[in-house]
């Protein structure tokens, strides 16, 4: 118990450490106090195990996902065609060759990547959230409305080409707000 | 390759560290235990003796344990509220 | 097994110290550094309590414990709860700094944010 224990802490602590995704690293590091605090308990100390599992573990672990919220997130909305009429298939997230190559994008950045899928056309998304991305998926082409003062959507486009996605699939729309 | 250099530079030194602690000799008998254990419940009443040393041995540790906390909640108000302020603006 | 009576609270708690020295070694990024504190942290309070830990005692908890022979330390223990408080001060006033830091910055990764203080500098 003891030992099984203490080397689940120690792989947590090499996987908090060791992982790109910045929610993972944290919800590693809530396991590993947990697994920390049990430790405490078997070593004879009720109290601290106590204390590490409601401060250790819960506080400082909102505290590090409330200061992730407050840090840039990349939001992506999502809207395909094909699948607007089966409601329930947007649920299951599926990974297109396109989420992928933005997870990676978005991991060179350094930001947290966020997909919404949604039925909402490029003003509305606009209104509300004016940094965010739509992707629009229609009959295999895709493209991406972004505001041209977003200074990602370049960094996005020469992503994608040296990527080598497929120029001819893709097109970039930047909307201009005075065209709404 | 950085990061190797690092790594193995601390491997290093932390298994210098393990077989060094090893070799550390047990001490003398824990009288400072020793001493808590057979007189908390006399002196204070407490049935845990950890609490009797949290907040009667040593209660100056736990104030100023918690003054540390209260600046830190200050600090952390300090800060979110100057930051509020430049998003209004 | 020789493996199994490596593995204790001790040497498990000097792994764990060099692992956050690690972190905040080759990892550049500024919530990292502020996760590696937090692991160095709990290697610390886990040594404080392992040490001459006797596996036969029981937590220094009731009124009768003088009777028994063996019982666990009890101002570690003590000290270590003020240590996790501490703990998490450092950890809350960082995570704010850090936020702050890269609201101006625009950056989380230390060697940007010097790049970007130079420049403004």
């Amino acid at each position: 118990m003891l030992t099984g224990s203490l080397l689940f802490s120690v792989m947590m602590a090499v996987l908090a450490i060791q992982t790109r995704k910045m929610r993972n690293a944290v919800i590693y590091l809530c396991a590993f106090s947990l697994s920390m605090s049990l430790v405490y308990l078997l070593y004879h100390a009720p109290d601290v195990a106590l204390a590490e599992a409601v401060i250790g573990s819960a506080i400082s672990t909102i505290l590090y996902l409330v200061a992730l919220q407050k840090y840039k997130i990349l939001t992506f909305f999502y809207r395909s065609e094909d699948t607007e009429v089966r409601d329930e298939h947007y649920q299951e997230s599926r990974k297109t060759p396109l989420i992928k190559l933005l997870e990676k994008f978005s991991a060179k950045q350094e930001l947290e990547l966020q997909i919404i899928h949604t039925l909402d056309h490029y003003p509305e998304i606009n209104e509300k959230h004016p940094n965010a991305f739509l992707l629009e998926e229609a009959e295999g082409h895709t493209r991406i409305y972004g505001h041209p003062e977003n200074n990602l959507i370049d960094a996005l486009e020469d992503f994608l080409i040296k990527e080598g996605f497929p120029k001819a699939s893709f097109t970039i729309v930047k909307v201009e707000d005075t065209v709404l | 390759m950085r990061r190797m250099l690092i790594a193995s530079f601390l491997g290093i030194v932390a298994i210098f560290f393990l077989f060094y602690a090893r070799r550390i000799p047990p001490s003398e008998p824990m009288v400072m235990a020793q001493y808590y254990i057979n007189n908390a419940f006399h002196a204070t009443g407490a049935p845990n003796s950890v609490t009797s040393v949290y907040l009667f041995y040593r209660y100056y540790d736990t104030l100023f344990e918690t003054m540390t906390l209260f600046f830190s909640v200050v600090g952390v108000v300090c800060m979110s509220v100057h930051r509020g302020a430049e998003d209004n603006e | 097994m020789i493996f199994e009576s490596f593995v204790d609270g001790e040497t498990i708690s000097v792994v764990l110290f060099f692992i956050g020295v690690y972190g905040i070694c080759a990892r550049r990024n500024i919530l990292k550094s502020i996760i590696s504190i937090g692991i160095m942290q709990a290697a610390i309070i886990l040594f404080f309590l392992s040490i001459k830990a006797d596996p036969a005692a029981v937590p220094p908890i009731g009124a009768n414990i003088a009777d028994y022979a063996r019982v666990a330390d009890p101002v570690p223990q003590a000290l270590m709860i003020t240590a996790i408080v501490v703990g998490i001060s450092v950890t809350a006033l960082s995570l704010t700094m850090f936020v702050n830091l890269h609201h101006k910055y625009g950056s989380s990764n230390w060697n940007k944010v010097k790049r970007k203080r130079r420049d403004i500098d």
